[in-house]
């Protein structure tokens, strides 16, 4: 299946971040893979860009961060979610069932006009 | 420098925040970077073309240094503006010492003495010239460039000038070649107030770009 990228990922990044980091703390490169290994490659983006997205929850206190060492190459930045971050990941997870199912139903329906 | 180390130039240029923020941004990139680097060898690469995959993989550095701006944008700013600020009151001074010392040579021309400022009363000048400097330090740190410190230099320097000039010559306690050299004042202010308030942003964007470059942690 050919990679989705750009535009169509780029919206739902936070969500995708988010969701992963309710498992487990992640650090960048980490949720890049996580991400690409779970949907066989489908969803691929420019890794850097993962990064103004990681900073901007870390402002707005939806994730805190913290450094460790690795004994596999250079130190490590992970991600951990705040309390205000789940409950945001539990909001836009309820929010993205909402509208795959709205989407689907609008692939799956009939017309009745 | 390596190819990684150009990327992150790029890439983290510019952003104006605490060095020990900036260095947190450099290590974290280069180490994605590098574990990217040794998972294409991984995949049986060779260096050379690991290396290009996760760079063409990582993004646009131009794209990522306008987000990671984006997101960083006014961390440092208050600081930057009063590194500005100084800096412009600092070539305030130097407009003060020159137009006293322009005094000084009595044979000065009216010219001579517009282009130093130095017309009107001596203790209104310094204390202009330093204010005004400042101001466009202030106002100028956060967009800065060129053409934001001409225009604020501009204006500054045509209401000073044209104040002096309507007050000297008006109440009649101007010379003739103080009341000219005002006039000159007002006439140059695109060029002379331009140039000193591009001095300004330029200077305090040059001076504030070096002290919080992003600086690589040696391993």
């Amino acid at each position: 299946m050919a990679a989705i990228g750009g535009d169509i990922l780029k919206g739902n990044t936070l969500t995708l971040i988010l969701n992963l980091l309710r498992e487990q703390p992640m650090y960048g490169f980490q949720i890049a893979k996580e991400i690409e290994r779970r949907t066989d490659g489908t969803l691929r983006f420019r890794e850097g860009l993962l990064y103004p997205a990681l900073h901007q929850l870390e402002k707005e206190g939806l994730v805190e961060s913290e450094w460790q060492e690795s004994d596999r190459g250079p130190r490590r930045k992970y991600y951990l979610l705040t309390a205000r971050g789940r409950r945001e990941a539990e909001r836009l997870r309820r929010r993205w069932a909402v509208f795959s199912r709205a989407v689907n139903q609008v692939f799956g329906g009939r017309s009745s006009v | 420098m390596s190819s990684i180390e150009a990327y992150l130039d790029q890439a983290c240029g510019q952003l104006y925040v605490n060095p020990a923020v900036a260095t947190d941004i450099w290590d974290e990139l280069r180490g994605h970077l590098e574990e990217l680097v040794a998972w294409h060898r991984r995949e049986g690469v060779d260096e050379e073309e690991a290396l290009r995959l996760a760079l063409a993989g990582f993004g646009e550095p131009a794209k990522l240094n306008s987000y990671l701006h984006m997101v960083h944008h006014g961390d440092g700013l208050w600081a930057r503006r009063l590194k500005a600020m100084a800096l412009g009151m600092a070539l305030g001074s130097l407009i003060s010492l020159l137009s006293a010392l322009a005094r000084q040579m009595g044979s000065a021309s009216p010219l001579l003495l517009a282009s130093v400022g130095a017309a009107g009363s001596q203790l209104y000048l310094p204390i202009g010239a330093i204010t005004t400097g400042g101001l466009i330090g202030l106002l100028s740190a956060r967009r800065g460039g060129f053409f934001v410190g001409w225009t604020l230099g501009s204006l500054a320097w045509l209401v000073a000038y044209a104040a002096v000039w309507v007050s000297g010559t008006v109440s009649g306690s101007f010379s003739p070649q103080e009341s000219l050299s005002a006039f000159y004042g007002v006439l140059l202010s695109p060029i002379l107030g331009g140039l000193f308030g591009a001095a300004v942003s330029l200077g305090s964007g040059a001076l504030l770009s070096a002290g919080s470059r992003l600086r690589p942690t040696i391993r």
